[in-house]
């Protein structure tokens, strides 16, 4: 993997949660994000996935390591810089859509162009309304967003993770609280913009199912990256769900030929 | 400038339905009951101060009092027998020369708003065969207006101008002489002197012995009656806030070595009434304040527990500390800005309703017809009603906003 490609490089990155006894969530953790990748982060519940999330995506600092994205260090930036670093370069989706519940479905979506400039230039305006207009939300611009049904509700919290046009999507199980049909929606249109847009996407679920849907699948147990390969060199009893179950197409294109 | 934390708070506000408008009608009574506070407090104060200070002027320039001179330093034939009392000379007239230079310095000065001459002393009044005790008081009377409030407080005729043969007598006077404007009078001096003078006007200055007793008249035939020449007995003035009096009278004690006396001095119990009534006032308005202060903070507190998802999110987004932390506190401006609208337009509608309704008994107070509450609304008392609460609801928001802009936002998504 030539190095020009790394997006995003966490070399040797510990956490440790200190409340009364240690806990260790990351040992180690060394993992380099490169453009375009779309990426599926599995693991068991506590294995340190979301707290692995967390620091990738500059909420949270590690105990020691480092992490960069775009050459830039989190260790070195402040508060501010870290901010900024978030808003211009970095978009989250969460299992829970989350939206702000005293506005739109538009007004939603515009928030992190809002956050930056105060007033979002035409031309962000204009590509929120494209990236809404693809996931079907063109009709229900103007409802309030308690009135929007969970799929649709997580369908603008995709939306509003690539307003900014980041280099880097982090999504914490975006599908964990859909029904399968939406679920199904939801991940196809991540996977589109992945391909459209050219963010690189971090998937965490704890499904491997879902996980086969990716390029590439990083395995995460007891705070450490056990295995690191691309789906398609997975043998294909890994992702093949049993017949009647899978809410997916569970075999990637390339390991279907 | 803000439009982000502007839209939010906005929101925030617009949306909070009854705990906004709960919060807002809390800190809006406090404003009102501000608004009433002050303006009944001020109107009772204007009222007081001008029943018992408008007929009067509030800094006395009059000579110093002559010392007693003991019968033991008196020249005396040895061995005559000595009275060892001593007693004031108030039976001599001492008057004040040079006085229009002293008038010019004084009117001069800073805050004064008037000053102006007397020469005064005691004499009687007769109408045929009624005759009373009375002050002659000379005055300038173009001068005098500015110095004691009397010119609305004349029940029949004008104060100023003033001609030579006419005098101004009280309401208590007139009845008791039983004479209307144009009639004449007899004044006397104690020094024997007598004109005759005709009534041009009658005031009602609302002190009996005032209204009963002063004659004024214009400052020569005073002159004349009491014997004076060209002297003066007392030069008077006025300052645009009575507060300012002393001060006043500390800058004339520095030009002369007559005795000066403020209002101060001579109405000690009175002055204590005022303090003593603007302290209960303030008093009331701080704990007014101190309420709402409490009220708004405790619910700004529970509007960001309520928030601490959203405001995780935004700062995910990239809303920094000071941005999460300007969005409470413009709510806290929005709640202080609402409130002050609302309580200012509903205490001044209230104020300015009660001030202006007669009191059935009817009477006067401070010179005007007496209302219900004597209240007096004034547009200072609504700006700085508005302006409390405009600072309450910023600094009831101070410790909120920073508790959100503290929250962790990998914390409240956790629990959330």
């Amino acid at each position: 993997m030539p190095e020009a490609e790394a997006l995003l490089v966490a070399s040797d990155v510990h956490k440790i949660y200190r409340n009364g006894a240690e806990t260790v969530a990351l040992r180690g953790v060394n993992l380099t994000i490169r453009r375009r990748d779309f990426v599926a982060l599995v693991g068991q519940s506590g294995s340190g996935k979301t707290t692995l999330l967390n620091l990738l995506g500059a909420l949270d600092q590690a105990t020691s390591g480092s992490i960069s994205l775009d050459g830039r260090d989190y260790g070195r930036l402040s508060d501010d810089e870290l901010a900024e670093l978030r808003r211009q370069r970095i978009g989250f989706v969460f299992q829970f859509h989350y939206l702000l519940n005293e506005f739109t479905v538009l007004e939603n979506a515009l928030m992190p162009l809002i956050v930056g400039r105060g007033t979002p230039l035409r031309e962000g305006r204009d590509y929120v309304l494209s990236l809404l207009d693809r996931v079907g939300m063109t009709p229900l611009l103007h409802k309030p967003a308690t009135q929007l049904s969970g799929g649709q509700a997580q369908r603008v919290a995709v939306v509003r993770a690539l307003v900014n046009k980041p280099s880097l999507i982090l999504a914490d199980e975006p599908t964990g609280n859909l029904d399968t049909d939406n679920g199904r929606q939801v991940f196809e249109i991540m996977r589109e913009l992945n391909r459209d847009v050219g963010s690189a996407f971090v998937l965490v679920t704890h499904d491997d199912r879902l996980a086969c849907q990716t390029d590439r699948l990083v395995r995460i147990q007891d705070g450490g990256i056990v295995q690191d390969v691309p789906t398609s060199e997975l043998p294909n009893f890994e992702c093949q769900a049993p017949a009647g179950q899978c809410p997916f197409q569970v075999m990637p294109e390339s390991a279907k030929s | 400038m803000w439009r982000f934390e502007r839209g939010v708070a906005w929101r925030h506000f617009s949306t909070g339905g009854s705990q906004t408008a709960l919060t807002v009608a809390a800190v809006a009574v406090a404003v009102l009951l501000i608004i009433f506070i002050s303006s009944l407090i001020n109107g009772l104060q204007i009222g007081l101060i001008e029943d018992i200070l408008g007929g009067s002027s509030l800094v006395t320039v009059t000579p110093p009092e002559r010392e007693p001179r003991p019968l033991w330093e008196a020249e005396l034939d040895p061995g005559m027998p000595v009275v060892a009392k001593v007693d004031s000379a108030y039976q001599q007239q001492s008057s004040i020369e040079q006085w229009q230079e002293l008038i010019e310095i004084i009117e001069g000065m800073p805050n004064v708003t008037g000053v102006g001459a007397r020469a005064t002393g005691g004499g009687f009044v007769a109408r045929g065969a009624r005759t009373i005790s009375a002050a002659i008081i000379g005055v300038q009377p173009e001068r005098e207006v500015k110095v004691i409030n009397i010119a609305r407080r004349m029940a029949q005729g004008e104060f100023s101008p003033l001609d030579r043969e006419g005098v101004i007598i009280g309401v208590k006077m007139a009845e008791e002489l039983r004479v209307q404007l144009g009639d004449r009078i007899r004044v006397t001096s104690n020094e024997g002197q007598t004109g005759t003078f005709f009534v041009r006007g009658v005031f009602d200055l609302g002190l009996p012995d005032a209204n009963e007793r002063w004659v004024f008249m214009q400052l020569r035939p005073a002159q004349g009656l009491l014997e004076l020449g060209n002297d003066v007995t007392e030069i008077n003035l006025r300052t645009d806030d009575i507060y300012r009096a002393d001060a006043a009278a500390d800058e004339i004690r520095k030009y002369t070595r007559l005795d000066v006396k403020s209002w101060t001095v001579e109405n000690r119990a009175f002055l204590d009434g005022l303090q003593g009534q603007s302290r209960t006032s303030n008093t009331i308005v701080g704990i007014s304040i101190l309420a709402s202060l409490f009220a708004v903070a405790g619910v700004m507190l529970v509007f960001v527990a309520q928030k601490s998802r959203d405001i995780g999110i935004l700062k995910t987004m990239g809303a920094t500390r000071r941005q999460v932390s300007r969005i409470f506190l413009l709510e806290g401006l929005g709640f202080g800005l609402a409130a002050g609208t609302l309580g200012g337009a509903l205490g001044t509608a209230g104020a300015l309703i009660i001030q202006n309704t007669p009191r059935p008994g009817g009477g006067t107070f401070g010179g005007k017809p007496a209302t219900v509450v004597p209240m007096q609304w004034e547009p200072s008392i609504l700006i700085a009603a508005i302006v409390a609460a405009i600072i309450v609801g910023v600094l009831a928001s101070v410790l909120p906003a920073r508790r959100a802009a503290a929250l962790d936002p990998v914390e409240v998504i956790r629990s959330a």
